[in-house]
């Protein structure tokens, strides 16, 4: 059975170490988080995001819970995300969210951005929500707080 | 002044009353009228702030979404309920499952042989879940499959209402699956979620000659605690316990005082990985109208240790239960224990698997056995030392469609089993 991996992300840490990485730290395919303005969150690592998407991490560190918005389906945001976080893309995100809501993790899948645009919106009009990027798509956005993902 | 200070300032002034306010503070009326007023221009500036900052944010949106070619956004609407005002959320989902099976059993003792072909209607395993708001889901799963005779069956599976407080600590009351093991808490009715055709032998269902109380109603403590080192997680219940008899679920009573605890823990370093422990600590009421072998209770201890290494193309999973009973009327001690170790590799759709149980009962334990007209009859049908291989394959046709082919081979100390299976199981 499909499952996310953990140890991959370390892989990728490694590799992106080594120079090796597919979207270099900085470049404008980078996949950043993007959050809140309010929301005080300095920086994420990849372990981060692989917590708070899969569901293991549920509340930021003032209790409120994560509001999680998935980047658009197909877009390179949500390709890495599938691909580095779940082990095996995008289906394997969908898979491993069916589980969660057999297992009474949550009631339903978390929304999907339509565009990233949508993401923008969502994530400016709630304090607790989180989405995934490009930093290139995201970048000069005021709405929205940009922060790094170390490793991602 | 602070907001808080004038509430504050306001707070006293309105609890000591106008003429005692006066008096304190030597405020006249119009004094005080003028404080009110105030207070009022203070409030109402501030709130024109908030709303200019609130559109000064929204125009950025609109010049970003401009900016990405997307659609324009809605305004925010700072009155709008939050998801705890909101309508419950609901959605239906379920499981299913169609077979064809092939049987053969041999007396271990006789001549006697028995071979059988069948389909199975496996039946639908409903799944409803509900968010009521911001931290509370409800979730029920329903079964409705079909008995020997092909009589309806209906089986409410689970029904459970939980409130997430935090990640180390969430609540929830219901009918559940039991702290156990892996297994229990990661598989259940619905056999797409599963690699294999069946459920491990230790792993039965109670009415189908399981040795577990895989079902609780009760309450249930979860949690996780994420370290950097991997996350701790764990499940404790606190239950009514079994019944008298093995398939008998406790759902609106309890015939002793004594409640059933358990509790589970687990390791996972990373996500796909882990190392957990289970207990289990219950006892069973005594039952003399069945026999008097069951004339008073037993004590139950259910424990041990669990581990899972699946991590894609790679599924390793191996658990074993020991389960100690001190039965009160024999003054006898019984052990038994059970396991299983299931391997699979995946090559891209496919997955070849393979499982070994096994099953080691003490003879002679009364809750194990069969009682009609106060009398004991036997042990429960396949309640019996056992050894079995399984080997198969799983092939995903769709992301929520596989069909799987097994073949089995069991060693019980009272008739060998052959047997195969082809399934079609799926989500929707």
């Amino acid at each position: 059975m499909p499952h996310p991996r953990s140890s991959r992300l370390r892989a990728v840490a490694i590799l992106r170490a080594a120079g090796l990485g597919l979207a270099p730290r900085g470049g404008e395919g980078e996949i950043v988080a993007i959050v809140h303005p309010s929301n005080p969150i300095a920086e994420l690592s990849s372990r981060d995001i692989g917590r708070i998407y899969m569901i293991r991490k549920r509340s930021w560190d003032d209790g409120s819970l994560i509001r999680i918005v998935l980047p658009p389906a197909g877009s390179p945001a949500s390709l890495e995300l599938g691909r580095r976080v779940f082990g095996k893309g995008e289906q394997a995100m969908s898979t491993y969210y069916l589980k969660s809501i057999f297992r009474q993790r949550i009631a339903a899948p978390p929304e999907r951005a339509t565009s990233t645009a949508d993401a923008v919106s969502a994530v400016a009009s709630d304090p607790a929500a989180i989405a995934l990027a490009s930093r290139a798509d995201v970048a000069g956005a005021a709405a929205v707080r940009i922060v790094p993902i170390d490793g991602f | 002044m602070s907001q808080i200070g004038r509430l504050v300032v306001l707070g006293v002034l309105l609890a000591a009353g106008p003429a005692r306010a006066e008096e304190a503070t030597s405020l006249s009326a119009e004094d005080y009228e003028r404080v009110i007023a105030r207070l009022r221009e203070d409030h109402e500036r501030e709130i024109e702030d908030l709303r200019q900052e609130s559109r000064d944010r929204f125009t950025a949106l609109e010049r970003e979404v401009e900016r990405l070619g997307g659609p324009p956004p809605t305004a925010p609407d700072v009155g709008s309920p939050r998801l705890s005002d909101a309508l419950p959320t609901l959605s239906l989902r379920g499981f299913g499952h169609l077979q064809g099976d092939w049987e053969r059993s041999a007396s271990r003792s006789g001549p006697d042989e028995d071979t059988t072909t069948h389909f199975t209607d496996g039946g639908v395993d409903l799944f409803i879940t509900s968010q009521i708001n911001d931290r509370t889901s409800f979730l029920n799963e329903t079964v409705f499959e079909f008995g020997d005779e092909g009589e309806n069956i209906l089986d409410v599976e689970r029904v459970m209402l939980k409130i997430d407080i935090r990640d180390y600590l969430n609540v929830a009351v219901g009918r559940g699956h039991t702290a156990l093991g892996y297994w229990n808490q990661r598989f259940h009715h619905g056999t797409w979620l599963q690699t294999t055709t069946d459920r491990p032998i230790l792993y039965r269902f109670e009415d189908d000659g399981g040795i577990l109380p895989v079902h609780f109603v009760g309450l249930d403590l979860s949690g996780v605690l994420d370290l950097r080192i991997g996350t701790f997680s764990y499940t404790a219940n606190f239950a009514n316990g079994r019944g008298d008899i093995p398939d008998f679920v406790q759902l609106i009573e309890d015939e002793n005082d004594s409640k059933m605890m358990s509790f589970m823990w687990s390791y996972e370093p990373t996500e796909g990985t882990g190392i957990g422990f289970a207990v289990l600590r219950d006892q069973i009421p005594g039952d003399s109208t069945l026999g008097p072998e069951r004339a008073h209770a037993i004590d139950e201890l259910i424990y041990g240790p669990h581990l899972w290494f699946v991590e894609d193309p790679i599924e390793l999973i191996a658990e074993t239960l020991f389960v100690k009973h001190d039965d009160h009327t024999s003054d006898e001690d019984f052990m038994h224990y059970g396991g299983y170790v299931q391997l699979g590799y995946r090559f891209r759709d496919v997955i070849p698997y393979y499982r070994f149980d096994f099953l080691n009962m003490k003879s002679g334990d009364p809750f194990y056995y069969e009682y009609s007209g106060g009398v004991q009859v036997g042990p429960l049908d396949g309640v019996e030392d056992t050894l079995q291989h399984t080997v198969g394959l799983r092939y995903d046709y769709t992301t929520y469609l596989a069909f799987k082919v097994e073949f089995r081979s069991a060693m019980a100390r009272s008739q060998r089993d052959n047997g195969g299976t082809i399934q079609a199981s799926f989500a929707f």
